[in-house]
């Protein structure tokens, strides 16, 4: 094999070009690949976040209109909730499940994950309710008194893990594959007396 | 190794060293863009919730003295933290519009500078586009230090009457009386991992606006 004057590389010189070639791809593949997924991810996490946003919205409309009805004294049922905004919400969520929380909130989306498995949104709704009134004619005003004929407030959150193409072992919990989350809307609603 | 061979070999390593960052900068400006499509979603939601909120509270109804929100002390903070609002002697709609935007727009604390206003105002006309919150005017006891203003009219127990924002698009020309709320904060991308490439910090604004319930009118 000759080489040539002009040519980068021919014969041995060609062997070498295609062994760097090889090893520069080698280097450069992965980081292209994880750009590339970081990019597809980023996309897909904010089309995920939009319809999560707008679910919460939804949801905290309902759960305040539905709990101020004249036949309601109660907060409204968190599964009812559920299934009305998880049609619009599966929608958008890639390969992750949505649930309604049994009681009250979690604290975090580790206890999402803990009881429902991986990539798992849990929605659940707190209600707060004003301190009766009754307690400021107790002789010692308690500080809160000032708050008893508010309206109670409703919190409804979306709280767990979304799927995500990160590869295990580079996601931000360590696990990979899902992108906590934890989206809220409160809002104030009325409360007829039961 | 020859001088031409040594050639290619500073080429491929100035051609790697050249698109790596850019692709780098390329992926994070992106990654920055979803997050600020995402906030802006979450402050609009916030906005408009608040507006909304207005109207689960009386009309005539202002907050008496010793009254304080965002964070709820009932649950959150405490009454001498620095960062609530004292609401004495504002309309109680006012307080339930910061208490609803301030617990939507929670999550995103660290990374966003808020341009604070008056919390509650009072007046205002669309046709006064110039002017800021179309002319309106805080309330005597307004704090001026809120994430969200929203322009409130209510009818106190004095037989006052305090307007609300005229919206002259509705029901033209005489208008229609709505609640506005208005929210504006600056994304700060250097607060984030991805400061080290994204270079921009865009000012998100959020408007809202909700009418009274047709029983309530």
């Amino acid at each position: 094999m000759e080489g040539t004057r002009h040519g980068c590389a021919t014969g041995a010189r060609r062997r070498r070009a295609r062994a760097q070639a090889t090893i520069e791809f080698a280097f450069v593949a992965p980081l292209f690949l994880l750009c590339f997924l970081a990019t597809v991810d980023a996309g897909l996490w904010a089309v995920q976040s939009s319809a999560e946003v707008a679910a919460v919205q939804q949801a905290a409309r309902l759960a305040a209109s539905a709990g101020s009805s004249p036949l309601s004294s109660t907060t409204p049922d968190v599964r009812t909730v559920t299934a009305t905004v998880s049609t619009r919400l599966q929608q958008a969520l890639f390969a992750t499940r949505l649930v309604a929380w049994p009681r009250g909130c979690p604290a975090a989306p580790g206890s999402v994950e803990s009881l429902f498995g991986p990539r798992v949104l849990a929605l659940c709704i707190d209600e707060h309710d004003p301190l009766p009134c009754s307690a400021a004619g107790t002789g010692t005003t308690p500080p809160s008194s000032s708050y008893c004929s508010d309206t109670p407030t409703i919190t409804v959150r979306l709280v767990g893990y979304v799927a995500s193409l990160v590869p295990p072992g580079l996601g931000i919990t360590g696990s990979g594959g899902e992108i906590p989350t934890d989206i809220t809307a409160t809002t104030h609603t009325l409360r007829f007396a039961p | 190794m020859s001088r031409r061979r040594r050639g290619c070999d500073a080429q491929a390593v100035l051609e790697t060293a050249l698109v790596i960052p850019l692709m780098l900068l390329l992926v994070a400006n992106f990654i920055a863009l979803m997050l600020q499509v995402t906030v802006q979603q979450q402050l609009d939601s916030a906005t408009a919730l608040a507006a909304e909120s207005r109207f689960q509270a009386p009309q005539e109804a202002f907050d008496p003295a010793g009254v304080v929100c965002c964070p709820d002390p009932r649950c959150c903070a405490a009454p001498s933290d620095g960062t609530s609002l004292v609401t004495a002697g504002i309309p109680t709609g006012c307080r339930y519009a910061a208490e609803t935007f301030y617990g939507t727009m929670h999550g995103y604390a660290g990374i966003l500078e808020w341009q604070d206003a008056p919390l509650c105002l009072t007046g205002g006309d669309s046709v006064r586009v110039s002017v800021r919150f179309g002319g309106a005017v805080p309330y005597a006891d307004s704090p001026q230090r809120s994430h969200v203003a929203c322009v409130v009219g209510s009818n106190s127990t004095t037989g006052t009457s305090y307007a609300g924002y005229l919206d002259r698009t509705l029901n033209p020309p005489a208008g229609l009386y709505v609640v506005t709320c208005d929210a504006t904060a600056r994304l700060d991308f250097s607060k984030t991992p991805l400061a080290w490439g994204v270079f921009w910090s865009p000012t998100l604004h959020a408007h809202a606006e909700a009418l009274p319930p047709p029983f309530r009118q």
